[in-house]
C-alpha cells in the first residue's frame, strides 16, 4: 500500500515536471495557429478558435527561409563533421596514447571548456577579416572546427574501452586509426550521438555570431530569420513568430525524438567514468 | 618554351587589365544596414524604397542588410570597425551618435550638407529631430525612423469612468486623477490599470517625466548625470506616487507588454512609442485616441528611434552614400516611410504632401504626434553614457518596487553612474 502511494507521488511529481517542460511547447504550438487578435486576450485562450494555417505561409514569406534552411543545414553539418573528426582524433591521442605533455594538453582542453565563447568573438572576427572570410560560409564554420567539449566527452568515452580489447585488436593487426574507427567510435556510440545532438542544436540555434559575420541573405541562417520578426520599438506579431519558430525548431525536435534514448543513456554513464 | 610562357603571362595580364577597365563603368555598390522587423512588413518597405532608389540611380546600387536589434546593430558596427568591414550607411539608435562618432566608425558630413544647401538642408527637418544628430559640433546623422512616446488611451473606458473621451489628460494632476478613476479592482486584485508606463533599456519615460518637469538628465558636456537635482527627484516621485500612492500604475511593465495589455483592456492608458500606432490600428477593438504626454512645467517628450549615419570614407562611396541618405530623408520618401511604419515624418514638407494629408484625414490623431515633434527634447547621449543608462534602469525598477528609498537610492545611483562614466 505504501509502495503504491509512493509510486503515485513519484508519478505525480514526474507529470508535474513534464507539464512544466511541455507547457511552453504547447503554447508555441497553439499560438502559431491563432489569429492575431486571439493572441492578446484578457484571459489566456487554450485553443485557437480557428486554425490559421495561413500563419505558416505568411511567416515563410516573411524572410528568405528556404535559403536560410539550406544554409543552416550546410553550416551545422559541416561544423559537426569537422568537430567529430578533430575531437575523435584528439580524444584518441589523449585517452589511448602516452606522450610527453599529455597532462598539460588535457588541462588546456578542460581550461578551454570554461572560456565563454563571447570572449573569443572579437579575436575571431578580426582574424576572419584578415583572411577575407567575413560574409562567407567559412566565417560561419571555421571558428568552430575544434570543440573542447567534444574532445573531453569522447576522451572520457574512449577511456572506458578496456585495454585488453586494444591488445586483442593489435593481434589482428587492427591498430591506430583503424582501431579508432572499428572499435573506439562504435563502442562509444551513445556518447558520439549525444555530442552530435548537442553540437547540432547549439549551432542550429546560434544567432549572434552569424548575424555579426554575414551581410547577405544567401549565406544567412535560420535564427536570423526568426529575429527579423521581433520588432524594434513596437510589439511583435507573435503568431507569425511562433509559426516560424515551429518550423525552425522542428528538425531538432524530430531528431531529439529519435535519438533521445542514446542521449539519456550517455548522461547516465557520464557520472560513472574515471 | 620559356618565351612562350612569358607570352602567355603577358596575355593573361593584358586580359586582367582589360577586364578591370571594363569594370570601371560598374555602379558604386553600397551596403546599407538597418534594424527593423519583417513581422510588420517593414523590411519589405525598406526593400521597396531601396529598389526605387536603385532604379532612379543606375550608377549607385544599394544592398539593404538586416542587422538585428538597435543594440546588436551597434555591436555589429563596433566589431566591423575593428575588423575594417564597415557598412557604407546604417540606421542606428540616436543615442549611439556620440558612441560611434568617438569610435571613429561613423563619419561626419558637414561638407556634404554644405554642398546640398547647408542650413537650408537641415531646416527641412523638425529642429527637435536634429538634437540627437550632432557630436562634437559636427553632423553625424539625418533623422529617419524617429519616434517620440505618446499616450494611447481607451475612449470607451474614459466614457465609462465619467471622463471626457475627447479630452485626454494634459497635466500631471489630470493624469493622476484620470488614472485613479480608470483603475478597476476585484478585491485586492487589479483587473485594469489606469495607466502603464512600460520600461525599456533606454528609460524613455523617466526622461519624459523629468523634461515635463523642466529638468535635465545629463550635464551639457555629457560627463555627469543630474538625477539628484530637485526637478528630477520630483519627476521620479510622481512616478512613485502613481505606483505606490494612487496605486493606479503597476511598478513594472516590460516594454513590449504595454501595447498588448492595452489591446487586452488590462490598461486604460499607456505611454508608448508613436511607432506602435500601426499595431494599435490593427488590433484594438474599442475606440481609442492619442494624447500628448501630460506636462507639469512644460510639454517635453524625449525623442528616440534611429538616424541614418554614414560610414564610407572613400570619396566616391561617400558621395554615393550621401546621395542615398539625402534621397531617403527627402519629403516623399519620409512620408512613405512614416505612413507605412507609424514612425514620425521627420521632414517638415512631408506633412504637406497629399498622401500625408489623406492620412491626417483618416487618422486625425496623428496630429498629436506632429504637435509632439514641435516640443520633443534630446535623448541623453554621450560616448560614455551606456553604463549610466543601465544604472538608471535598475534605480527606477528598485524605487518603484519599494526596494530602495527614492532620495538616498538616487544619490547612490548618481555617484556610481558618475564614477562609471569617468572611468571609461
Amino acid at each position: 500500500m505504501i509502495r503504491i502511494l509512493g509510486r503515485a507521488v513519484i508519478y505525480a511529481a514526474v507529470l508535474a515536471l513534464a507539464a512544466l517542460v511541455a507547457m511552453p511547447m504547447y503554447w508555441l504550438l497553439v499560438s502559431a495557429f491563432k489569429a492575431s487578435d486571439e493572441i492578446f486576450t484578457a484571459t489566456p485562450r487554450w485553443l485557437p478558435a480557428t486554425l490559421e494555417w495561413s500563419n505558416f505561409a505568411r511567416a515563410w514569406e516573411g524572410a528568405a527561409f528556404g535559403r536560410y534552411f539550406f544554409n543552416s543545414v550546410v553550416v551545422a553539418l559541416a561544423i559537426l563533421l569537422l568537430q567529430l573528426t578533430t575531437a575523435s582524433l584528439a580524444a584518441f591521442a589523449l585517452a589511448r596514447r602516452r606522450f610527453r605533455g599529455r597532462g598539460i594538453i588535457l588541462l588546456a582542453v578542460i581550461g578551454a571548456l570554461i572560456i565563454p565563447i563571447q570572449v573569443t568573438f572579437l579575436a575571431n572576427f578580426v582574424t576572419l577579416e584578415r583572411f577575407g572570410w567575413i560574409d562567407s560560409y567559412w566565417a560561419l564554420i571555421a571558428p568552430f572546427t575544434a570543440s573542447a567539449f567534444g574532445t573531453f566527452l569522447l576522451r572520457q568515452a574512449f577511456l572506458a574501452v578496456p585495454e585488453p580489447l586494444e591488445d586483442a585488436a593489435r593481434l589482428d593487426r587492427c591498430t591506430g586509426l583503424a582501431f579508432l574507427w572499428h572499435f573506439l567510435l562504435p563502442l562509444s556510440r551513445p556518447t558520439v550521438l549525444a555530442f552530435t545532438l548537442v553540437a547540432l542544436v547549439a549551432h542550429w540555434n546560434d544567432y549572434f555570431w552569424p548575424l555579426i559575420v554575414t551581410n547577405r541573405d544567401e549565406i544567412r541562417t535560420l535564427p536570423i530569420g526568426l529575429a527579423m520578426f521581433v520588432t524594434q520599438e513596437v510589439t511583435t506579431d507573435w503568431n507569425l513568430l511562433m509559426a516560424a519558430t515551429l518550423f525552425v525548431a522542428a528538425p531538432m525536435l524530430i531528431m531529439f525524438f529519435f535519438t533521445q534514448r542514446y542521449f539519456i543513456r550517455s548522461h547516465m554513464h557520464a557520472g560513472l567514468k574515471r | 618554351m620559356n618565351f612562350r610562357r612569358l607570352l602567355v603571362g603577358w596575355a593573361a595580364l593584358a586580359a586582367i587589365a582589360w577586364a578591370s577597365a571594363a569594370t570601371a563603368a560598374e555602379p558604386v555598390r553600397l551596403s546599407f544596414w538597418y534594424p527593423v522587423d519583417v513581422g510588420g512588413g517593414l523590411a519589405k518597405v525598406i526593400d521597396g524604397l531601396v529598389a526605387d532608389f536603385n532604379q532612379a540611380h543606375p550608377d549607385i546600387q544599394v544592398a539593404p542588410v538586416y542587422s538585428g536589434s538597435y543594440d546588436v546593430t551597434l555591436q555589429k558596427i563596433q566589431a566591423a570597425k575593428l575588423g575594417g568591414a564597415l557598412p557604407d550607411i546604417a540606421v542606428t539608435e540616436i543615442s549611439s551618435v556620440p558612441v560611434l562618432g568617438a569610435l571613429g566608425a561613423a563619419q561626419p558630413f558637414d561638407d556634404l550638407i554644405a554642398g546640398a544647401g547647408g542650413k537650408n538642408f537641415l531646416e527641412k527637418f523638425w529642429p527637435s529631430m536634429l538634437l540627437n544628430c550632432r557630436y562634437d559640433g559636427k553632423v553625424y546623422g539625418v533623422p529617419f525612423q524617429r519616434s517620440t512616446p505618446v499616450m494611447y488611451y481607451n475612449k470607451d473606458a474614459f466614457a465609462e469612468a465619467g471622463l471626457d473621451p475627447e479630452k485626454p489628460p494634459l497635466t500631471w494632476e489630470e493624469l493622476a486623477n484620470a488614472a485613479q478613476k480608470l483603475t478597476q479592482r476585484e478585491g485586492d486584485r487589479v483587473t485594469r490599470w489606469g495607466l502603464e508606463l512600460p520600461l525599456e533599456a533606454f528609460n524613455w519615460f523617466y526622461y519624459a517625466l523629468v523634461y515635463a518637469n523642466a529638468g535635465e538628465v545629463l550635464s551639457p558636456d555629457g560627463s555627469k548625470v543630474l538625477w539628484d537635482q530637485p526637478k528630477d527627484i520630483e519627476a521620479l516621485q510622481f512616478w512613485y506616487d502613481l505606483v505606490n500612492k494612487y496605486k493606479s500604475t503597476p511598478a513594472y511593465t516590460p516594454w513590449s507588454d504595454g501595447p498588448q495589455e492595452f489591446v487586452a483592456g488590462k490598461a486604460a492608458m499607456i505611454w508608448h512609442s508613436t511607432g506602435s500606432q500601426a499595431f494599435m490600428r490593427q488590433h484594438v477593438k474599442f475606440r481609442w485616441g492619442l494624447g500628448r504626454l501630460p506636462k507639469n512645467a512644460q510639454f517635453g517628450p524625449p525623442s528616440g528611434g534611429g538616424n541614418l549615419m554614414l560610414y564610407a570614407t572613400d570619396p566616391a562611396r561617400r558621395n554615393a552614400a550621401w546621395t542615398f541618405i539625402a534621397w531617403l530623408s527627402d519629403a516623399p520618401q519620409a512620408a512613405r516611410w512614416s505612413i507605412a511604419s507609424g514612425y514620425l515624418a521627420t521632414n517638415i514638407a512631408s506633412w504637406d504632401l497629399p498622401e500625408m494629408q489623406t492620412l491626417v484625414k483618416q487618422r486625425p490623431e496623428v496630429l498629436v504626434t506632429k504637435a509632439q515633434l514641435a516640443d520633443a527634447k534630446v535623448e541623453p547621449a554621450s560616448p560614455k553614457y551606456a553604463p549610466a543608462r543601465d544604472i538608471l534602469n535598475a534605480l527606477i525598477k528598485d524605487v518603484l518596487a519599494n526596494k530602495v528609498p527614492l532620495q538616498s537610492g538616487t544619490q547612490q545611483a548618481v555617484a556610481s553612474a558618475n564614477e562609471a562614466m569617468a572611468k571609461q
